[in-house]
């Protein structure tokens, strides 16, 4: 309670600290397009005294009366400055040119030059589409997610996979929003593609570290990826035929420069080429993914703004008429921006997020299908109050969650086997403060009271240690069921030391009501998400990060070096052989523990220049701890890759031709293998001793990239882009078992690695206009 | 559930160019030898099989464990198994339903206990035997034989949490196991069996419905997961054993019901 009491005492001191001043504030956009420039430098000249634009392009300045110059800049755009005299409150709206003829040929990062050692975020990654559009992937698909997974922290949830693990954390203990919307399942295709299309994207930011006190819900991380808007000035497009994808994407003016329109979809087609082989079961087998990205904004006035965004994506499998899997996300979110002051933001956003997946099978001797899902509606209201050395953030969301745990229907028994629907309330606050303190102490610190509600109808159990039902409440509609409140500091630092470099480190506790059931590493249909009840508690984290952050040769080269220690309670995971599905007594079956991990980080990039890149290094150990696992030992998580390496390589050649590189080297995955073998029922069964005792093999992998731009004009521009995935065929085991070595001799067994993919090239063929 | 899980992501994977290669310089630590107890009970005789567990990969000869003493206790009666060959320990009787029974096993430094209930048994209501549709969209050579479809249904006892084994044997060959409880179809008429499977002319089926208690239920589902290798899916752990003593294995009683099921002759 005295943290909470401290972070009162200092806003209060914050807001005490305002003076009689005049604020100047505006936004700073693309000359060409009306976009605007998130991050752009504002300064004041001959002063230390400036900020950067917000995620809207916003900035806003407080200053005493007096002339000044102002000076905007954004990298890859030529700068502007203008003379004013601030005798009142005014609003300064600017448009940057572009300082180069072909904006591809310089790397347009949203973020300042000097954001490594300037912000007070500790892990924190940003990607802009320039960099994911350049890493080479898998069937070259651009995909966020898989560019994600090449910074240090980040480990992938496998072999051409876009599931991601962070600093320990499981993979469904990151948030992941698109617009503010969460996405509950960010993969297509049993996590081979993730769900963000590139071409309707504008930029990827992940919080592995300190994060804001406007960010809450999962405990390992913040993945926000925030849709392009439309161009307001011109009608322009994007697309492409790739080898299993292709593209499109229009945008253009509903008003000029005053409304817009974005609307993008892809579609993948192997089963449009299964249509042309003879096998009849071939031709009638459904495989695709498609999805839709659409974003509608309008400036009603210089203070009011705007925008309904969303997604619809859905992966569809049928073979024949016998199996299907058809499962996707559907997200809408309409927010409206009101600046009410030069000094005060406030935004309102109405958002909806579902995802819903079905499994069937239909065959002459049986059929079933089971359907699983999450519905949120979510309001959240945020306010944001700019003074000199002070940005105060503020508000609160409300999200009604129904889940939707399972229902099968199948022929082979009289009625439908359904479980109860779950309904939650999560009703968050939070106050948050970013601090200038003398240009060299930063200071971010807030608190999130997050609150979670279950709500009825719903039947609560007592189970005995036989896992055998006891007791039970029923609770009405609407009824409380349980209640968790819970008080989530957030704390960050940044102390300058020099021009170059600073040091920084953060507090964060965060907190999670709902869990993922999973009976694989990697996204199934099958998974389904359920909230905390009277058995089940919430899982909570805090973690503590220190880091040292160094920029060269004027931003040229940015580096860091961070340690982390995260300690993460109320972990679930299942007893052994526990039945997942359409279980209604699942939770008399789970096993709570804990986790930890810690680790260094290393990460250096080449901003700038015909070369760039990065290196990234994570020495890392992430262990959990279960009664009934293991003994009650601490043990290894699978995914506990003690290093892990990642190079990235970008480098223009020509006018014509540029070229990237990715290496990647992790240790081997912890698995559990037997340490010896005995005969039940004439049947060989295995003997383990440890827990993710032994190691798969080390994991690498060099993936090539080259762009060649075929024509060029003003109006329209295309390339031919290829990749090839694991260059030099490195044969990397995705799964070992075991077989007899020969017929003769079946207890003598050898070890067989399942390899996924060999080298596979790929090429596409991109347009814009 | 989890069998169709298992087969949509197979051929999934299938569709993702996997491949398969021998890890010549792999090897596995063996961990040091412990005793196993396989322990059955049926209505007319009980037997016990005693060994040590091996190395995994490269195993010497099963060494089994003579001279113990072993006692079956149902009711107010003690049977004393024989040992009938080294390891191997027996007895024929008349062995009650709806019974308790208890074993003991009592070697040099140590005692392992287990308890297994014997159910009433569960009959099947029809098992019928058809050929399947997919026979003409797959036909196979006359080695392999015709895809048949067969599906068996019972009644389950209303009231009375029932637990099932099923065991279909093609010849000597155990072709399909499986365990489930009545959790979805409680006192209802159920399609328990549901298989499709190659079958030439004259072969012969036997398909036995064990009726088990939880315990064995237990096992033989948590037996399952025990052999998946290292893969996508969670780590897999020791079959949970209702053996007492530091001993690996389980005893369990079961009644039975069987269908015997011959393939006709091929038509001239």
């Amino acid at each position: 309670m005295k943290k909470i009491y401290s972070v009162i005492v200092l806003l209060y001191i914050s807001l005490s600290l305002v003076a009689q001043e005049f604020t100047i504030n505006g936004t700073v956009r693309d000359s060409q397009s009306g976009a605007e420039l998130v991050g752009a430098s504002v300064s004041v000249v001959g002063t230390a005294i400036g900020t950067f634009t917000n995620g809207k392009g916003q900035y806003s300045l407080s200053l005493p009366k007096g002339s000044y110059t102002i000076e905007y800049s954004y990298l890859g755009y030529k700068d502007n400055s203008f003379s004013i005299q601030l005798y009142d409150n005014m609003r300064k709206n600017v448009r940057l040119v572009s300082s180069a003829i072909n904006i591809d040929n310089v790397v347009v990062t949203s973020k300042a030059q000097d954001y490594n050692i300037s912000s007070t975020q500790v892990g924190a990654q940003t990607l802009s589409m320039q960099e994911i559009k350049m890493v080479p992937v898998l069937f070259g698909e651009n995909d966020v997610l898989k560019t994600l997974q090449l910074m240090p922290g980040v480990k992938s949830a496998g072999e051409g996979g876009s599931g991601y693990y962070v600093r320990g954390g499981g993979a469904d203990q990151n948030l992941i929003l698109l617009d503010d919307a969460p996405v509950y399942n960010a993969s297509h295709m049993m996590g081979m593609f993730s769900v963000f299309n590139g071409d309707a994207i504008k930029d990827a930011n992940l919080y592995k570290g300190s994060m804001s006190a406007e960010y809450g819900g999962r405990l390992s991380s913040v993945l926000d990826v925030t849709m392009q808007e439309g161009n307001r000035e011109a009608f322009h497009g994007q697309g492409g035929i790739g080898t299993i994808s292709s593209r499109v994407e229009l945008e253009g003016p509903i008003q000029k420069d005053k409304s817009s329109y974005l609307i993008a979809g892809r579609r993948t087609y192997a089963d449009i080429f299964l249509k042309l082989r003879r096998d009849s079961s071939l031709r009638q087998t459904k495989l695709h993914f498609y999805d839709v990205n659409y974003k509608v904004s309008d400036v009603i006035n210089e203070k009011n703004k705007i925008e309904l965004s969303g997604y619809m994506g859905r992966d569809v499998f049928k073979f024949r008429d016998m199996f299907g899997m058809d499962g996707g996300n559907i997200t809408a979110t309409l927010a409206f921006t009101h600046l009410s002051s030069e000094k005060t933001k406030l935004v309102s956003s109405l958002v909806f997020s579902r995802f819903n997946s079905k499994l069937s099978m239909d065959m002459a001797m049986a059929d079933m299908s089971l359907v699983t899902g999450i519905t949120d509606v979510n309001w959240k209201g945020d306010c944001e109050y700019r003074m000199t050395d002070n940005t105060l953030h503020f508000g609160g969301n409300v999200t009604y969650h129904t889940f939707f745990p399972g229902e099968l229907k199948t022929s082979m028994v009289e009625k439908p086997i359904k479980l109860e629907n779950k309904k939650a309330l999560e009703v968050n606050l939070y106050i948050d403060n970013s601090q200038n303190i003398r240009d060299v102490l930063k200071l971010q610190y807030g608190v999130r009271f997050s609150n979670f509600i279950g709500l009825g109808p719903s039947t609560v159990y007592d189970y005995n240690d036989e896992h055998e039902k006891i007791d039970s409440v029923s609770y009405k509609r609407g009824e409380c069921v349980s209640y968790y409140p819970n008080v989530e500091p957030r704390l960050s630092a940044n102390f300058r030391l020099n021009e170059t470099s600073s040091v920084k480190a953060s507090y964060t506790r965060t907190c999670q009501f709902v869990h993922l059931i999973q009976s694989s590493t990697v996204a199934m249909p099958t998974d389904y998400w359920m909230p905390s009840s009277n058995t089940v508690k919430p899982q909570t984290c805090s973690q503590v990060s220190v880091g040292y952050f160094r920029n060269f040769n004027e931003n040229m080269y940015e580096s860091s070096v961070e340690v982390y220690y995260k300690k993460m309670n109320n972990q679930i995971d299942y007893e052994n052989g526990t039945n997942l599905y359409l279980n209604v007594d699942l939770e008399a079956y789970l096993l709570y523990g804990h986790s930890r991990s810690y680790g260094l980080e290393l990460f250096v990039k080449k901003e700038l220049g015909d070369l760039t890149g990065w290196i990234s290094y994570s020495l890392s150990k992430s262990e959990k701890q279960f009664q009934g696992i293991n003994s009650g030992a601490w043990y290894p998580v699978r995914y506990d890759r003690t290093h892990d390496v990642s190079i990235v390589l970008m480098y223009d050649l020509n006018e014509k031709w540029k070229v990237s590189a990715t290496w990647v080297y992790s240790t081997g995955d912890a698995v559990t293998y037997p340490s010896g073998k005995y005969t039940i029922d004439g049947e060989t069964v295995s003997y383990y001793t440890v827990r993710n005792g032994y190691r798969m093999p080390a994991y690498h992998r060099m993936d090539l990239g080259a762009t060649y731009i075929t024509s060029k004009t003003e109006r329209f521009e295309s390339q031919l882009a290829f990749s090839i995935y694991n260059v030099y065929n490195r044969k990397n085991a995705y799964m070992i078992y075991f077989e007899p070595v020969d017929e003769e001799h079946p207890e003598v067994l050898q070890a067989v690695k399942i390899t996924l993919f060999p080298i596979i090239p790929s090429v596409s063929w991109n347009f814009k206009f | 559930m989890k069998r169709l899980l298992h087969i949509l992501i197979c051929v999934i994977s299938l569709l993702a160019t996997a491949c398969t290669e021998v890890m010549e310089d792999f090897d596995l630590n063996t961990a040091e030898a412990k005793t196993v107890v396989d322990a059955v009970l049926t209505r007319d005789r009980a037997y016990v099989i005693l060994s040590k567990t091996t190395s995994y990969l490269n195993p010497n000869k099963v060494p089994y464990i003579s001279g113990a003493t072993i006692t079956i206790a149902y009711n107010e009666t003690i049977l004393t198994l024989n040992e009938d060959s080294a390891g191997y320990y027996s007895i024929q009787s008349d062995f009650p339903v709806e019974t308790m029974y208890e074993l003991r096993v009592s070697l040099d430094n140590e005692v392992i206990t287990a308890q297994s209930f014997m159910p009433k048994p569960v009959l099947w209501d029809s098992v019928s035997v058809k050929r399947s549709v997919l026979a003409d969209l797959y036909p196979l050579p006359d080695s392999v034989g015709v895809l048949y479809e067969i599906l068996g249904y019972i009644t389950d006892t209303k009231g009375v949490v029932n637990y099932y084994k099923l065991d279909v044997m093609k010849f000597d060959t155990l072709q399909v196991r499986d365990v489930g409880d009545d959790s979805f179809f409680e006192g209802q008429n159920f399609q328990l069996l549901t298989m499709i499977a190659a079958y030439k002319p004259e072969d012969t089926l036997w398909v036995y419905l064990n009726s088990i208690d939880k315990a064995a239920f237990e096992f033989y589902n948590t037996l399952a997961l025990s052999n998946s290798s290292s893969g996508m899916f969670s780590a897999p752990d020791n079959p949970k054993s209702n053996l007492v003593g530091d001993a690996l294995g389980r005893f369990y009683a079961y009644s039975v019901d069987s269908v015997q099921i011959t393939f006709p002759k091929k038509e001239k």
